[in-house]
């Protein structure tokens, strides 16, 4: 019989994990008030902001609207796994440099998308990199500087 | 309040039918979830277990077989976008299934929770409505295979029982002589319009249309073809005049099958310049 509580292996952030967690809550809800890690923001929850995007097996989707459960045997990237410890990912940078981040609310989200982008495209288009973005809203910049930002890792740019 | 529930993931479609029909009612199926997320939120899914479908393997695939291509249910968005046997041989569906939300929303939500949901703004109805898809849907012990029109019974309501899953979606490729279009309304949402969507397919023969079909989304009760428009472009010349009449029979039609309601003021206007366009576009017209 399948029961309310569900145990799932994930690796997260290079880290492998095992978990008891109540069958209905969000994959956010796991990485959040779970596993305490809150770099991954809670907006609309109801996928349109952005602010919660993760990496499922490298692609990106939104926490907010995957059921946890999903997760099991699968990796999940968040924002704590960019980067290391002192140590920012070149995006990041970039976002700093490109004054990309202002209430810094849509960044995790949105430097993700941009991750999941390169990984597989490691020169995009100003188009692709906007189409890629087009899931991620942004109250503050207007965009242009996120785009930006990320065109510069695009052409190699080092500031 | 969040609604509760047992949740099991079968590892194959024998375990998944077995698990349906024991359940019957007291089951439901999660693909992707990006409808269903919702529901659960709300607390409004009253099953007892959710059954995760998405690891069942016989459920993901897309194959070319001769003329007919045919889909698992658990292909995304994002598979379809990138799939040149989709790209080549039904880039209605393609472009369709580019338009859905957004990257994140693409690379989760499939196919056949697109179908199933019966939105009457989905966007890969239409599309699969012009190309005449036929649906499989298995149960323990049998199988059926419907013309995707005949699922629907209402905005949000289809025949499928239960115990059945989509198994799998074929059509016939229309790459040699076939124009497709996709169009899709720019949402707007302070005006909370539905989101009406387009698709359009056309075989030419020399300057004749030999064959046109066209499906309007969010505009009749369920999916389905507009034939008056239809007979009228057949075996024309394509001119703008015809254009125009053909896309004043759609809004025409709509609202017979329809109704007036309050919202055909706007969808009137807003149905026959969509169709306008995509006739344009298949039949390359300019105005
Ligand atoms: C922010 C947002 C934006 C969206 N934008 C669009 C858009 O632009 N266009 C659009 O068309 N849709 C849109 N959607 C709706 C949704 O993403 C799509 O309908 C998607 O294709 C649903 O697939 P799923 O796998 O997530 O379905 P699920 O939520 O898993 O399932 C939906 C329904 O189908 C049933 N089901 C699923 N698979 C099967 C099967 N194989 N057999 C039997 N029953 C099955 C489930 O029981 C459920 O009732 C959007 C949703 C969100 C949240
Ligand atoms: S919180 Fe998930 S998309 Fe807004
Ligand atoms: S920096 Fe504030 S929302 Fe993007």
């Amino acid at each position: 019989m399948p029961v309310q509580k569900i145990r799932v292996r994930f690796r997260m952030n290079g880290q492998e994990h095992e978990q008891e967690i109540p069958s209905n809550i969000t994959l956010l809800e796991l990485i959040r008030d779970e596993l305490g890690l809150t770099g991954t923001k809670e907006g609309c929850e109801i996928g349109e902001c952005g602010a919660c995007t993760v990496l499922l097996d490298g692609k990106p989707v939104y926490a907010c609207l995957i059921l946890a459960p999903k997760v099991d045997g699968r990796e999940v990237i968040t924002i704590e796994g960019i980067g290391e410890e002192g140590k920012l990912h070149p995006l990041q940078e970039a976002f700093l440099t490109h004054g990309a981040v202002q209430c810094g609310f849509c960044t995790p989200g949105m430097l993700l998308s941009a991750k999941a982008l390169l990984d597989k495209n490691s020169h995009p288009s100003r188009e692709e990199i906007e189409e890629a973005i087009s899931g991620n809203l942004c109250r503050c910049t207007g965009y242009l500087q996120i785009v930006n930002a990320i065109e510069a890792i695009r052409s190699g740019e080092k500031e | 309040m969040r609604s509760e529930f047992s949740y099991i993931c079968p590892k194959s479609l024998k375990e998944a039918l077995e698990i349906l029909t024991d359940y019957g009612k007291r089951a439901r199926v999660i693909a992707g979830g990006t409808d269903l997320m919702t529901e659960i939120r709300e607390g409004k899914l009253e099953a007892e277990l959710l059954v995760d479908i998405t690891r069942v393997p016989e459920l993901r695939f897309i194959r070319e077989e001769g003329n007919q291509t045919s889909l698992g249910p658990l292909t995304t968005h994002a598979e379809l976008v990138s799939s040149m046997p989709i790209m080549r041989g039904a880039p209605v569906l393609g472009r369709a299934a580019h338009s859905v939300g957004s990257v994140q929303i693409r690379n989760i939500g499939t196919i056949g929770g697109n179908i199933v949901n019966a939105s009457p703004a989905a966007d890969t109805t239409p599309a699969l409505v012009v190309l005449g898809a036929q649906v499989v849907l298995e149960r323990r012990g049998g199988e059926r295979t419907l013309p995707i029109t005949d699922l629907y019974l209402a905005p949000y309501r289809t025949v499928i029982k239960p115990q059945e899953l989509v198994t799998k979606i074929t059509f016939d490729k229309v790459s040699n002589g076939w124009s497709s279009s996709f169009i899709k309304l720019a949402r707007r949402k302070a005006l909370a319009i539905a989101r009406m969507n387009v698709a359009v397919l056309a075989k030419m023969e020399g300057k004749r249309a030999k064959e046109v079909r066209i499906s309007v989304g969010s505009s009749t009760p369920t999916p389905c073809r507009m034939e008056k428009a239809e007979a009228l472009l057949k075996g024309t010349v394509p001119s703008a005049a015809i254009i125009e009449e053909a896309s004043q029979a759609v809004a025409q039609e709509m609202v017979e099958r329809s109704g007036v309601r309050s919202s055909t003021g706007y969808k009137r206007p807003a149905v026959q310049g969509l169709v306008k366009r995509a006739l344009q576009e298949v039949l390359a017209i300019n105005q």
